[in-house]
């Protein structure tokens, strides 16, 4: 960046919120518009899609652009936008017709469940004849534009960012209810003869040269924060001024001749042609829906896929342990104190977000179960009285407890020596006994993996049904000579959600009809019902399940709360051996003591028939997401703060082994930012709203009408821990992984 | 129809406002520098403070300059609680002196950083600027507000579960009808 100029140029703001919310609207519109040009191409031509793809690019501009940097210094930049947002982005908006494509974009479960109730209500209907009237439109726009601009208000916006958002959704929402009669977008109808747009349209105009004229001749400064912001050039603020005035006199006037024009021409035209018919052979048969399969991606298809993945995690495990072993007994020096607490754990959750159980998949526990298995017998059984998850249940216990207990992320040799003794676990476990029993019914980690994966938005699962019913080898569980099937016991057909299901991917390959793939699904989708489920059974018969499941929810908010000064003032105000004790009881009996409550509660208050044990079972799995979104927050919290962390133990480790001369800078960055709260709130807010849904469609597997009774104990449940989650999210925490603990 | 499309427009419509007001203006020989300041008026928590330094005789923006600033509390802070800050700015130094720099800037012709502010109270702003061989520096005192709650500056966060309960039984309610 050499000159002025230049710089200014790169003045651009990309918030994230706002380009995925911009994004979002422009893939939804697309998507609809495809499914609409197909079926009436008359209606929805190409022009109407780059119309509204254009409204979306100026919007951006508004709103991103060096413009939007310069607007608290110059008017002029500040004009500009609101021009943009009034006269420029609402009429290429409405030429594309948004209602419909917008719709159809949705998914249709979620246009037909969510949103056509409040579309065909009397109210709302009613509501939009009213501000869509032109009347109200006119006075709306118009009171908008001279409100915002009186000194007061206008000071207010470019004083506070939250008013300056104020006053931008009054511009672009006024401006869009004022063109709506002049566009009249399809299907609306207008309510006002065609000819009436043309003084609708020359009377805001004259409102219009009013305010700017004022602006323009007016002898001194009327906003103080530019008459008291620095200049640039020779431009003075008065000047400013009245070049601002200017813009808006001259574009501002011409945004709405031009349409009045056109509209008088076209009324005046001997010749009007009528809108087409359309006939039904131009509406297009339906396709049938494409199924999205990750698996078709190249990459993850490949049979190097997984065993790379694997190789990876076990090179650096090794290196984890080597460096705990050897390295500096500082946590946040040393990988055995950064890369398994924050960064794995971090990445973890955010893969089973986006995609699914990927750190199974990638586990590098295989490599020393497979060795097991060469060099031991593995030819006993599991034994039966032990096929349950808890023995699982004692050790994430026995993991968060002794984690915060004996302060295990900041004990590098402790976290090497931990994970020698899972290597260690899985070869004897897996070396003496057939299948993956350490998977199934030990490992406390992929334990973590099954629950959280829950919510994960796809699955391992058959692409057609029908192709399996007539197959006769089975295959993706029985295996054949080539290829083992699936070692947890999962069979296919039957298999549903993700519990148990490690992404390893044999029943992919085993299966003869390549009918496995991995397929989206809807985020939590197996928690709306309670069916059979292929080697799990069905949850609500499931105490071992439910147990690991309440504890995974609880041990959320303990583990997360365990590290905010409230409660490490406590652990220093009382012996450790209460904090112990406080905590065992929070991981154990306080979710025994809670759930039997809402148990025993939703029963009396719901009149129901059903043991309170199964009500428990069935109606624990509904928390899952709200003890995922806390893992969410408070992995990504450490995932920010401690982004660079890796990078100069890296430096270290490379200096000390004498392959590099420089010394590690200790000082490093990270990636939090001002608004990281407020995407944990977001976060904890989606798991909480999923948790009350799910607790309200779980309910109805034990009673039809009159759910209220049932769910009300667990929704206060859900309440309380939602309320202890943003209580955490705003205590001050420690950050762990860096050097400002 | 076209109110959910009006309503889904203007989510889109929505931006953080970049600016804050101008603190003070300071002449320093062939310099002019403005300091601005967000939120306007200063509370205690996390400010924005940028810093525009300009030659006097061209009004051009200075872009090669070196830009510090510190705070010191003109006041006994000891005894007070630490205000709540978001985790960047949690992440500070020892020694509270802070690099403001053009690539953290919204504005490139300006030099910015984020400040936690520890208490309300009067508070002295060091600003030095180094450019070529000039070096200089001048204080300020700002007068420093009571933070803002944490939970009022994300209460859109904290309403939106109580929104989204009250469409859901808005829908029940009219799916029954």
């Amino acid at each position: 960046m050499n000159s002025a100029a230049e710089a200014a140029f790169l003045s651009w703001n990309f918030e994230p919120f706002q380009i995925g919310a911009i994004l979002l609207t422009a893939l939804l519109y697309f998507r609809g518009w495809q499914k609409l040009n197909r079926q009436v191409p008359r209606r929805f031509p190409t022009w109407r899609l780059w119309s509204f793809l254009g409204g979306l690019t100026v919007l951006f501009l508004a709103l991103a652009s060096p413009l939007d940097a310069f607007a608290s210094l110059l008017l002029l930049a500040h004009m500009t936008q609101h021009l943009l947002l009034t006269m420029v982005v609402p009429p290429l908006l409405l030429l594309g017709a948004p209602q419909l494509p917008l719709l159809s974009g949705l998914p249709r479960v979620v246009a037909r469940e969510v949103f056509a109730p409040f579309l065909s209500w009397s109210w709302a209907h009613r509501l939009g004849g009213l501000v869509t009237h032109p009347v109200f439109a006119w006075l709306a726009f118009v009171l908008s534009n001279v409100i915002w601009h009186a000194p007061p208000l206008y000071e207010l916006a470019l004083r506070s960012p939250a008013w300056h958002k104020v006053e931008h959704l009054c511009f672009l929402g006024t401006a869009l209810l004022f063109w709506w009669f002049v566009i009249q977008p399809w299907p609306s109808r207008p309510r006002w003869p065609r000819w009436a747009v043309i003084p609708y349209l020359l009377l805001a105009d004259l409102q219009n040269t009013a305010l700017s004229a004022f602006l323009s001749f007016y002898e001194s400064v009327i906003y103080p924060t530019y008459a008291a912001a620095p200049r640039f050039g020779k431009l003075t603020a008065l000047e400013d001024q009245a070049g601002a005035g200017a813009l808006m006199w001259v574009p501002g006037s011409i945004a709405f001749l031009i349409p009045a024009s056109m509209i008088a021409v076209d009324f005046l035209s001997a010749k009007r042609k009528p809108f087409p018919e359309i006939k039904s052979r131009e509406v297009a048969p339906k396709l049938p829906p494409q199924k999205f399969d990750l698996l078709k991606l190249p990459v993850i298809r490949s049979k190097n896929f997984r065993p790379t993945l694997q190789m990876i995690m076990l090179a650096l495990a090794a290196l984890v342990v080597w460096d705990g072993l050897t390295g500096p007994a500082t946590s946040a020096t040393n990988l055995a104190g950064v890369l398994p607490w924050t960064h794995w754990r971090g990445f973890t959750v955010v893969a089973l977000l986006a995609v699914g159980n990927l750190f199974c998949m990638a586990c590098p526990f295989v490599f020393v179960r497979d060795l097991g298995r060469k060099i031991l017998p593995a030819s006993f059984h599991w034994p039966r009285a032990l096929r349950s998850k808890w023995i699982a249940v004692l050790l994430v216990v026995l993991y968060l407890w002794s984690y915060e207990i004996f302060d295990l992320w900041d004990k590098p040799a402790a976290t090497a020596w931990i994970i020698l003794g899972y290597f260690l676990a899985a070869f004897v476990i897996d070396g003496f006994f057939r299948g993956a029993s350490f998977c199934k019914y030990v490992c406390p980690i992929g334990q973590f993996h099954f629950v959280q994966s829950l919510v994960s938005p796809f699955e391992v699962k058959v692409r057609e049904p029908d192709a399996c019913a007539t197959c006769k080898t089975y295959d993706c569980i029985k295996g054949n000579a080539e290829q083992r099937g699936c070692e947890l016991q999962l069979f296919q057909p039957r298999k549903q959600g993700n519990m148990d299901c490690t992404f390893c991917l044999d029943c992919v390959t085993a299966c003869p009809k390549d009918n496995v793939g991995l397929l989206p699904v809807w985020p939590g989708a197996d928690l709306l019902h309670d069916n059979f489920r292929s080697s799990v059974g069905r949850y609500a018969r499931r105490p071992d399940l439910a147990a690991l499941m309440a504890v995974l929810v609880f041990g959320a908010f303990a583990n997360a709360a365990g590290m905010v000064v409230p409660v490490l003032r406590f652990e220093e105000q009382y012996s450790a051996q209460a904090a112990g004790i406080v905590l065992l009881v929070t991981l154990t009996l306080l979710p025994f003591v809670v759930v039997c409550a809402c148990g025993w509660i939703g029963k009396l208050l719901g009149n129901l028939q059903t043991k309170v044990s199964e009500l428990i079972c069935g109606l624990i799995p509904a928390l899952v997401p709200l003890g995922f979104s806390m893992w969410l927050a408070h992995f990504l919290f450490h995932l920010f703060t401690a982004s660079h962390a890796p990078l100069p133990i890296f430096q270290r480790i490379l200096h000390d082994l004498g392959l590099s001369r420089h010394a590690p800078d200790w000082v490093v960055g990270s990636l939090a930012f001002m608004d990281l709260p407020g995407l944990e709130l977001l976060v904890l807010d989606v798991g909480f709203l999923l948790t009350l849904y799910f607790l309200w469609k779980r309910v109805a597997n034990f009673v039809v009408k009159r759910r209220g009774g049932l769910f009300l104990p667990w929704a206060i449940l859900a309440l309380f821990l939602y309320a202890v989650g943003v209580w955490i999210i705003f205590q001050p925490m420690e950050m762990r992984g860096t050097l400002l603990h | 129809m076209r109110f959910a499309v009006f309503f889904w427009i203007l989510w889109t419509g929505t931006v953080f406002a970049d600016g804050g007001s101008v603190l003070f203006q300071e002449r320093q020989g062939e310099y002019e520098i403005t300091v601005f300041g967000l939120p306007s008026p200063l509370r205690a928590g996390p400010a924005d403070l940028s810093v525009l330094v300009q030659e006097v005789t061209t009004r051009e923006p200075v872009l090669d300059a070196k830009v510090g600033l510190s705070l010191k509390p003109l006041f006994d802070a000891s005894g007070q609680r630490e205000v709540w800050t978001p985790p960047c700015c949690s992440m500070k130094r020892s020694d509270d002196s802070y690099e403001a720099t053009r690539e953290r800037a919204q504005n490139k012709l300006m030099y910015h950083a984020l400040i936690p502010i520890p208490a309300a109270g009067e508070w002295e702003l060091t600003v030095e600027v180094r450019h070529r061989n000039a070096a200089f520096y001048f204080v300020k005192t700002l007068m420093i507000a009571a933070p803002s709650k944490p939970l009022l500056t994300y209460w859109p966060l904290l309403v939106l579960p109580v929104a989204a309960v009250g469409g859901f039984a808005l829908n029940r309610y009219l799916r029954a009808r």
